[in-house]
């Protein structure tokens, strides 16, 4: 019974520090995988923000493109001329065949506010053939951003060849889009 | 024999709750691509649980009602839509704060390591959940009555200042606590560590501050969104609201771990644990604030 009391008394003290933040800024992310029959090219990305978080990007960064980046994902170093130094990441990760793609760099960073929503945009230029299955995901490991992922934000298209299919699914409570062939 | 058997429990835990507290250390040398990082992320129970998932839709969900309520509360100044809107923002608050955050370890941390009653437990999970709001709102509004406009670089430059103050604070407060104990152990007929007397670094009010020094960036972004809409007193009552929520929460979580150890302090009890929570407790939660401050200090350097 005190072990039982003490167990619970420890998880209660020590379980809240390892997660170290909670959402704050909710992000409807939307894309456009652009394949040819196994081939894919490139995947345009859309990151729809809430309104509340919106209005603190515009009165933070107006329209600047850059700016807003910087803020989106403070550790990028997307310079004032439009150019990027070689940083991975954006809370994006590809799965090809159960392999992680671990040198994403996207390119054509937008941003605009529509009816007030920030959409922040870029290119994923994979170029990569595809086996069976591609997996396409967003997450912030810190919890500040939460995306929340919806089928029919995703959408195929097909240049040429086979179409596959898109289907979401999660894999230990983390949502993903996967394509199969 | 029970008390050397909670003192191993104790003391591997301990080491457990260290290693999962340090990865931000490591991560930083090893550089690991992000990728890999999240990957990673993908099979771990704390961060992707079944009840931090739903928790987090329904934020997102009440996020949106706020959002969509507020633009409302601009077209027509409906009292009752005034009303269902500080509800809502009072459920959020209680929702925000019950995810995860060192606000809840470094208050569990204090009142196991520390002798206090519960209306002081009390009054430091309000005032950390007041001041965690009210510093937020006087960043933006002093920034946009002193410079004329809301969040800007600086004030993101004050917000990561502030943070380092905060870390700072909950170091000085887990030193302070090995201080007294170790000044304890050398003077026998000094009070107990438990029985810890009201010094600055260990007093409720520090304790609060450490907490609540660092802004709520959601009261941040509800009362930004408000005042550009031109709903100032509205955006304020809401931001109140918002923080009795968040004070609710961790006066709950609080309580909870102040009845817990209260449980296991019952005089009947007493004998077996009393070396635990004189000088182990004390000991676990000082080093653990001192942990927790320098990770999250090292994080911002």
């Amino acid at each position: 019974m005190k072990t039982w009391i003490m167990a619970v008394f420890f998880t209660i003290l020590f379980i809240t520090p390892h997660a170290q933040a909670h959402p704050h800024v909710f992000i409807t992310p939307k894309a456009t995988l652009i394949t040819n029959d196994h081939f894919v090219s490139q995947i345009n990305v859309e990151w729809e923000f809430d309104a509340m978080s919106s209005s603190l990007f515009l009165e933070s960064a107006g329209s600047n493109t850059a700016e807003i980046w910087n803020l989106v994902f403070p550790e990028t170093q997307l310079l004032a001329n439009g150019e990027q130094t070689t940083r991975t990441g954006y809370y994006t990760y590809v799965e090809i065949d159960g392999r992680v793609m671990n040198d994403l760099i996207p390119a054509d960073f937008t941003a605009d506010f529509v009816d007030g929503n920030l959409r922040c945009r870029f290119t994923l230029k994979l170029n990569q053939t595809v086996g069976n299955t591609l997996k396409l995901g967003f997450s912030d490991p810190t919890t500040y951003n939460d995306f929340d992922i919806q089928r029919e934000n995703f959408q195929i298209l097909a240049q040429s060849g086979a179409t596959p299919v898109l289907e979401k699914q999660s894999e230990n409570y983390i949502d993903k889009i996967s394509l199969s062939w | 024999m029970k008390l050397r058997i909670a003192s191993i429990f104790i003391m591997v835990l301990f080491i457990y709750c260290l290693a999962i507290v340090t990865p931000p250390l490591v991560s930083r040398a090893e550089a690991t691509p992000l990728v890999d990082t999240i990957s990673q992320q993908v099979s771990h129970i704390f961060q992707h649980n079944l009840l931090l998932v739903k928790l987090t839709k329904l934020q997102q969900s009440l996020n949106k009602d706020i959002a969509t309520k507020i633009k409302e509360l601009k077209q027509q100044q409906d009292p009752l839509l005034l009303f269902s809107l500080l509800s809502i923002s009072f459920i959020y608050g209680i929702f925000h704060a019950i995810g995860p955050g060192h606000g809840k370890s470094i208050i569990s941390s204090w009142i196991i390591a520390q002798q206090r009653k519960l209306s002081t437990v009390i009054y430091v999970s309000g005032l950390a959940a007041a001041s965690h709001a009210l510093s937020a709102t006087l960043m933006v509004g002093g920034t946009y009555v002193l410079l004329g406009k809301f969040v800007t670089a600086n004030s993101q430059k004050l917000n990561a200042y502030l943070q380092i103050a905060a870390a700072i604070l909950v170091i000085g407060i887990g030193l302070a606590m090995l201080l007294r104990l170790f000044h304890s152990k050398l003077s026998k007929n000094r009070p107990g560590p438990g029985q810890a007397s009201p010094r600055l670094w260990g007093s409720p009010s520090v304790v609060a501050l450490s907490i609540g020094v660092v802004p709520c960036p959601v009261t941040s972004v509800v009362l930004i969104f408000c005042l550009t809409l031109g709903l100032i007193w509205q955006g304020i009552l809401i931001v109140l609201s918002f923080a009795a929520g968040m004070g609710v929460s961790l006066i709950v979580v609080a309580s909870l771990v102040w009845s817990l150890k209260e449980k296991i302090l019952t005089p009947k009890k007493l004998s077996g644990f009393h070396y635990v929570v004189t000088h182990v407790f004390p000991a676990v939660g000082g080093i653990f604030l001192v942990a927790i401050g320098s990770a999250i200090l090292y994080s911002l350097l």
